[in-house]
This record gives structure tokens, sequence and C-alpha cells, in this order.
């Protein structure tokens, strides 16, 4: 008998069919946007040459450069209201209705495409153009990885050092990058289901509703200062406690949005009609 | 076997259809008709799952079509008037989507592809309108599904390619499939299409073979008019009237004159089929 909902082979095959879909349609253009630290950094290099400064690269600002990789993250997080948008379509979107895979295999895909393989393909490509740039270009001091490999020992030798004195609140270390991550996957599932809502303006329309979203939740902050805490005492073990515990409170509350959010695209997957 | 039963559907306050029941056998190629509004892709819609009918059932094989089962997808086309222009070639589509459906045959989709006097290895997006449409006429087919609903299969295509459209769906449509046709185009089709639906907003007025419509209403092309005529019309080789069989005489059945019959006299002639 089949399985109507879950299907491995089916979904095997029907993975290498979105995969092949996102390629044609969307990755070049995701690529192109992981191409835009190369494009500043040559915009930079072509202005230093017209205005007379001769040859010069962005030297050993490497704040600029990470800010660069934040509008280019930014721009694709964006994008993702057009990576499977086109479902709102008649024409595209009733064919994609009816290939033969379960939604629940469909809407697997599209979050495997849009959580890691489109965030990797990007990351990918930017990292590798920045180590380009700093392998041809003596006036860059170093790539954004060898600076983020650099911080990475500081931080373990500090952790090291903060350890003969205290004992290490591990659990902190890890909410840190689960922090980060819940909140990218929060925004990427976001701006997917505004481009499933949305058959027009999607990004105007997502921007609306992070501007409610906003106004509601200054308002609910101004009543409540529960969530509230200090550093400026110093980095002491109950400062580390209350910044734990916030996270972790922080944690839970962004990972049932993002649960939210990914039952929200199911839900309309499974209701759309044309 | 497809059984609707009392199916309504409206857009907002607009009724389309109303209590609406037919049986669609396999093995036929059903033609459905209807004046422009009376919801004939609403109907095809309906059908293949794209929408959620809003009152009635609607059954394929004893499952619910919008419940988007994998193996209900797996058995059915769904051909809409307009197809989606797909960013690749034409074999590398067929290689690529085909795989979704488990009896679709590549060198079957090929051959119907020259047959069409269609370049396989042009791209989708730059072919015209009518070679597009062949191109998805060709995929549907070598799908080898149970059931196929077409919207219009024939607007955009020239005449010898609704000849060849004609001959494709006799060779490639199996014995256990179930075609419906919706279609303004009669005279393209009318070589084709048995038995023949007529559609009206509140009702299906004929869902008959064309036996037996042969059978209930006599085509007379003679020259004097018939005081029973439901229809006349003047043709430039004569005339051709719809009048009650009543004394069983053979006449070929002209599907124009029946549609024109059957929309000036709705109620006679639903009194007359049922």
């Amino acid at each position: 008998m089949t399985n109507e909902i879950f299907s491995f082979k089916r979904f095997h095959t029907y993975f290498k069919y979105d995969a092949t879909q996102m390629w044609r349609n969307h990755m070049k253009a995701a690529l192109g946007i992981g191409l835009f630290g190369l494009f500043a950094y040559l915009v930079y290099v072509i202005i230093s040459l017209i205005t007379g400064s001769g040859w010069s690269g962005p030297g050993d600002d490497i704040i600029s450069r990470f800010v660069m990789f934040m509008v280019a993250f930014t721009i694709l997080e964006l994008y993702q209201t057009r990576t499977y948008g086109y479902l709102t379509e008649r024409k595209r979107g009733s064919a994609w209705l009816m290939v033969p895979a379960s939604t629940f295999e469909k809407w697997l895909s599209m979050l495997i495409m849009t959580l890691i393989v489109i965030p990797l393909a990007f990351m990918l490509v930017f990292f590798a153009a920045d180590a380009l740039v700093a392998l041809l270009d003596p006036t860059v001091e170093q790539s954004m990885l060898g600076f983020l490999f650099g911080v990475l020992k500081d931080f373990s030798t500090t952790l090291q050092e903060y350890n003969e004195f205290y004992e290490v609140n591990w659990s902190l270390w890890m909410l840190l990058p689960t922090f980060v991550l819940l909140g990218l996957c929060c925004n990427f599932l976001f701006f997917l289901l505004c481009g499933l809502i949305f058959r027009k303006y999607k990004i105007l329309g997502g921007f609306l509703i992070l501007l409610g979203l906003s106004l509601l939740l200054t308002l609910v902050s101004t009543q409540t200062d529960s969530l509230s805490f200090s550093i400026s005492g110093g980095v002491t073990p109950e400062t580390v406690d209350r910044l734990t515990s916030f996270l972790r409170s922080f944690n839970c509350v962004v990972a049932i949005i993002v649960a939210g959010l990914a039952g929200g695209i199911f839900w309309r997957l499974k209701t759309l009609k044309h | 076997m497809i059984e609707v039963k009392d199916l309504s559907f409206s857009y907002g306050s607009q009724e389309v259809l109303k209590n609406i029941s037919l049986s669609l056998k396999e093995g036929n190629i059903y033609g459905l008709l209807g004046e422009n509004g009376v919801g004939k892709t609403t109907l095809l819609t309906l059908l293949c799952g794209l929408k959620k009918p809003q009152g009635g059932t609607i059954e394929t094989d004893g499952r619910k079509p919008y419940s988007r089962q994998p193996s209900l997808l797996q058995e059915q086309f769904y051909l809409p008037e307009e197809v989606s222009p797909v960013h690749e070639r034409a074999d590398a589509f067929g290689k690529e989507a085909g795989a979704l459906w488990p009896n679709f045959d590549l060198e079957k989709y090929l051959y119907i592809l020259s047959e069409f006097e269609v370049e396989s290895k042009k791209r989708m997006d730059q072919m015209s309108a009518g070679q597009l449409k062949k191109t998805w006429i060709a995929f549907a087919l070598a799908c080898g599904v149970r059931h196929y609903f077409m919207d219009e299969p024939t607007n955009g295509l020239d005449i010898p390619s609704k000849m060849q459209f004609r001959k494709a769906i006799m060779k490639y449509t199996s014995e256990e499939s179930t075609v419906v046709i919706s279609t303004h185009q009669v005279r393209d089709l009318e070589e084709l299409i048995d038995p023949i639906i007529i559609l009206d907003k509140k009702s299906v007025l004929v869902n008959a073979s064309l036996e037996r419509i042969g059978s209930l209403l006599y085509f007379d092309y003679g020259k004097e008019v018939h005081p029973k005529a439901l229809y006349t019309e003047q043709t430039p080789s004569g005339m051709v009237q719809v009048y009650p069989n009543a004394d069983g005489r053979e006449s070929k059945v002209n599907l124009e004159a029946l549609f024109n019959a059957v929309h000036m006299n709705k109620e006679a002639v639903k009194s007359l089929f049922d």
C-alpha cells in the first residue's frame, strides 16, 4: 500500500527535481548575491583609481567587509520571497501542485533548500571570493574566514582563562550559536512564508508585517522589564547566569516562532488553490 | 471512475456551479462544452484537486482529489489552457519532471515531440505558444496516467497540429483512461470526443454518448424547415436543423448545432435527456 505522507523513494525523486529547478531558476541569482562582496571590492578599487588614490583595497578594514556580508545576507533573506514565490502564480503554481509528491515531502524539500542549501551555497561563494581577493591583493591583510578563525582562537583562550577562575557554564556557549541559528531560520522562513502568502508586493508585505510586529513588541516590552539585564558591572558568574537564563527563554520563544512559521508554510502549501 | 455529486462552487458571491452531478467512466474521451463563464475550467480544476469543493463531493476511484494524495497525482494530469514556459530544454524537462510520474516513458515523449515537429533541444521559454502547448501535450501523454483533464488543448495549435493532437490522443491514451477535454473548438474535436457533456451554471444539460444523442435528436441537413425544430441554421451548403428524433432515424450529430440547440432550449433538451 502506498504511503501517502512520506516515501524515501518519492522524496528522493522530488528533492532531485526541486534542486534542479532551484538551480535553474534561482541559484544563479543567489550566487550573484554571494559575489556581492567581490563587486563591492571592485567598486572600491575602481573609485580609488578614478579619484587618483592609486590601487587601494579595503586594507585591514574588516568591519566594512563584514558589513558587506551582512548586506548581502539580508538581500539573500529578502530573496526568499522569490524562491518559491512562483507558487502563487496560476500557471506555475498549478503545475507544482499537480506534481506527484505529498505536501509533506514538498514542504520538507522546501525547508532543506531554504535553510541549508541556499545559505551554504551563498556562504561558500562569498567566502571563496573574499579569500581569492585576500590572496591576490597584497593590500588586503587577511580573509574574513582567517579573521573569524583568529577570533575563535582568541575566544577559546579567553574561555580557558575564565575556566581557571569559574566553572564554565557550557550551556551558554551552546545557547549563543543556537540564538544566531534560530534567528537566521526565523528570518528565512518568515520571508519564505511572505512569498507564499502575498501574490504581489511580497517584500513590501513582509516589511509591513515586520513593522506591525515591531510596534507590538515595543508595546509589550515597555510594559515589562523581566527580560532586561545589564552587564555594566562586568562579567561575573551572576551576569553569566542571567544571560544564560535570558538566552534560554529567548531561544525558546524564537524556536516556537520558527516552528510556527514552518507550520504556517505547511498549512499554506496544503491549502493553496488555483 | 470519477463520481461528482451535488457539486457547488462560488467565487465570493458569484455562484459558478450549483448541485452538479455526473459520472465519468474509464475508456471515454469526454467533451466538456458550455458557454463562457459556466464553470468548465472551474470544474476541471475541481476534478484534478486544484480547488476544494464548497458543496458536494468528488471521488476519483474512491479518493478525494483535493487531498492531493501522491498515488492519485501519479495517475492524473491537468493541462491548463495556458501552460508554463519552463526555463529549460524540452528534452531535459522530460527527463527531470518525467521522473515524478512512475509510468512516464521518455522515449514516447521524444517520439510524440518529433511527431508534433517540436525540436526537443529547444528551450521551452523560447518556443512559440503552439510549440509550447504541443510540448506539454506530449509530456502529458508520455506520463501514461489514467485521468487526463485538458482545458482548451487545441487553442493556439495550427491546423496540422490539431490533426496531430487528435491522432496522439487516440494512439497514446489507453482503454483504462478517462479523458476530459474542455473546449469551444468543437469542430477541431468532433471526431474525437464522445460522450458529450454540456454544462450550464445550475446543471448538466447533457451527459450522453453520441449514439444516445443521435437516438434522441435528429440532425436534419435537408432544405425544408421542420415545424418542431429546436434549432435551425442556414449554412453555405444548405441548412442544419435539430429536432426530437420521434421515429428513430439515424443522423450524423453536428456538435455546433447540438450546442446551439441546447443553449436555446435548455429545459426542453434537459427533460429529453433526463
